[in-house]
């Protein structure tokens, strides 16, 4: 089962994504769950961004595993425990600029790495959350690189839309079916 | 609280304006810091946040408990800026998160939070505020009201031409929406009942609730009565003899009788199932069959087995809903139907 959740900034995606993973999760206890985070620390401001994530995130019962970039290699080591896992995404727009700017990212090949990667998730993962970011009403045409990274994260996000159960946009906290 | 979000240029004010007339506006971009905490509404919400981050930011951390402690009532306008790339200006990125926060807190005590698109209004979430004033309402007008608030919180449910009075009626009755759902009509029943009724069909209840809820004054009018065979002492009898239910022994007792009969059956599962018998052997051909037993034993089977009727109109309520009030009350919508 894959569930997308989309959003705009602030919009209580995080929170709402933590509280589905945790139902699903107990449907199956005994399955592990587990937090992919994305963000890559960097300054002041991310570093607050990530504590407030981990604040969110205690006592839910996360095992939280950083990945910056090749979910695929991840998916792989979780497939060599047998196990299944609930797992929590977070988030799609921090692995996009991951993939595509980072010195160990995939760079043109990000769309079909990241795809490849939540595929392989798809098979250890009886549920799969997926944290993505609703970047696109902005009309603004910032740089060219911008574009693209827009352009990708896009292009992941239908696709990611076109193969979940559920997807859902949580505006300013309240969740708006999508898909079902 | 009330909140109307939505993009630039939706027509979030308009709609606002049109909805709220007689309400006095702020507006976020100019008004004085305090005023929001006295204002019925403020248009520009995020103008204001802006303000309070760039005059004064130590407000941020208190301005939505202080708005929510001492102006619960406010109706808030803001822009949505949250979907974009995150801004490469720190201020900008602040702004954007914050406001975000604070619309989820804002929307999280809400009783009505709604979003403007092409200045279409989208609800999101709609509690009906916990407000225990009485009502001031005519004693002629209750039941208008009634049906008005039903209307409303039908919203856009898609009903069958012709059976709303019906639906909305079921509803009226039991305050339970499940009826806009649940009730299966077969095909031109509604017309085909009110013309049975004017050619004087009489009608027959499984229950003497069921006969007493029936407007029999109405019915009259067009020669019809309200018969209820169920303490009669030879159905009694018949039913200990052959070990049925009163039920069946009372359907029997309706088919000997020959005459133009609707089945308003609100309890008994045995009367459908005798019915849908005496039906197959062609004993009896109901003019109408109102099936909406309430229960668990075999109600939901006996509903469907009226259901595979092909020559007999019928109202089925599908499932284990249903009950004497409610078939009495089918009858009635029908009876005023015809007014």
């Amino acid at each position: 089962m894959i569930h997308v959740i989309t959003g705009g900034s602030g919009s209580g995606k995080s929170a709402y994504a933590e509280e589905e993973s945790v139902k699903y999760q107990e449907k199956n206890p005994g399955e592990q769950m587990i937090y992919v985070a994305t963000m890559v620390p960097g300054g002041k401001e991310t570093q607050r961004k990530i504590q407030r994530h981990q604040r969110l995130r205690q006592g839910k019962g996360f095992e939280t595993i950083e990945c910056y970039t090749g979910v695929e290699k991840l998916a792989e080591k979780l497939q060599s425990t047998g196990n299944t896992y609930t797992l929590l995404l977070e988030c799609m727009s921090n692995l996009v600029a991951n993939e595509l700017y980072m010195e160990e990212g995939a760079g043109e090949q990000a769309v079909e790495e990241i795809l490849k990667g939540i595929e392989g998730l798809r098979k250890v993962c009886k549920n799969l959350v997926i944290v993505t970011n609703e970047v696109h009403s902005d009309g603004r045409m910032i740089s060219k690189e911008m574009e693209h990274y827009k352009q990708v994260l896009g292009r992941i996000n239908v696709r990611l839309a076109e193969q979940a159960d559920y997807v859902t946009e949580v505006v300013y906290g309240i969740p708006m079916e999508v898909k079902r | 609280m009330k909140l109307i979000i939505g993009g630039a240029y939706q027509g979030k004010s308009a709609y606002a304006r049109s909805k709220y007339p007689h309400i006095h506006w702020i507006d976020g971009g100019k008004c004085k810091l305090e005023e929001i905490y006295q204002a019925e509404g403020i248009i520009g919400f995020h103008n204001y946040v802006k303000r309070v981050l760039e005059e004064d930011e130590k407000q941020i951390l208190t301005l939505v408990e202080r708005l929510i402690q001492e102006n619960p009532a406010i109706v808030i306008i803001s822009q949505e800026i949250g979907y974009g790339l995150v801004p490469v200006d720190s201020f900008e990125r602040r702004y954007r998160e914050e406001m975000g926060r604070i619309c989820t807190r804002i929307a999280s005590v809400s009783s009505c939070v709604e979003r403007i698109l092409c200045g279409i209004p989208i609800l999101l979430k709609n509690r009906r505020e916990a407000k225990m004033e009485i009502e001031e309402v005519k004693p002629g007008d209750i039941e208008e009201r009634s049906f008005e608030m039903i209307s409303e919180e039908l919203g856009d449910m898609e009903l069958i031409p012709g059976t709303e009075p019906i639906v909305k009626r079921c509803i009226h009755t039991s305050a339970d929406f499940d009826y806009g759902k649940n009730l299966v009509f077969s095909e031109d029943v509604v017309s085909k009942g009110m013309e049975a009724i004017r050619k004087g069909a009489s009608i027959v209840t499984d229950t003497q609730m069921g006969k007493a809820g029936i407007n029999k004054k109405k019915l009259a009018q067009y020669g019809g009565e309200v018969y209820c065979f169920m303490s009669d002492e030879d159905v009694a009898a018949e039913a200990i003899k052959n070990g049925t239910t009163r039920a069946t022994a009372s359907m029997n007792k309706a088919a000997k009788r020959g005459e133009k009969l609707i089945f308003a059956i609100g309890n008994a599962p045995t009367a459908l199932i005798q019915l849908h018998k005496l039906i197959q052997k062609g004993d009896i051909n109901p003019e109408l069959i109102i099936a909406v037993p309430v229960g668990f034993v075999n109600v939901v089977q006996s509903k469907e087995m009226i259901l595979s009727l092909e020559n007999t109109p019928y109202i089925v309520a599908k499932g284990r809903k249903g009950g004497s009030n409610i078939a009495a009350c089918i009858c009635n919508a029908l009876l005023y139907m015809m007014d």
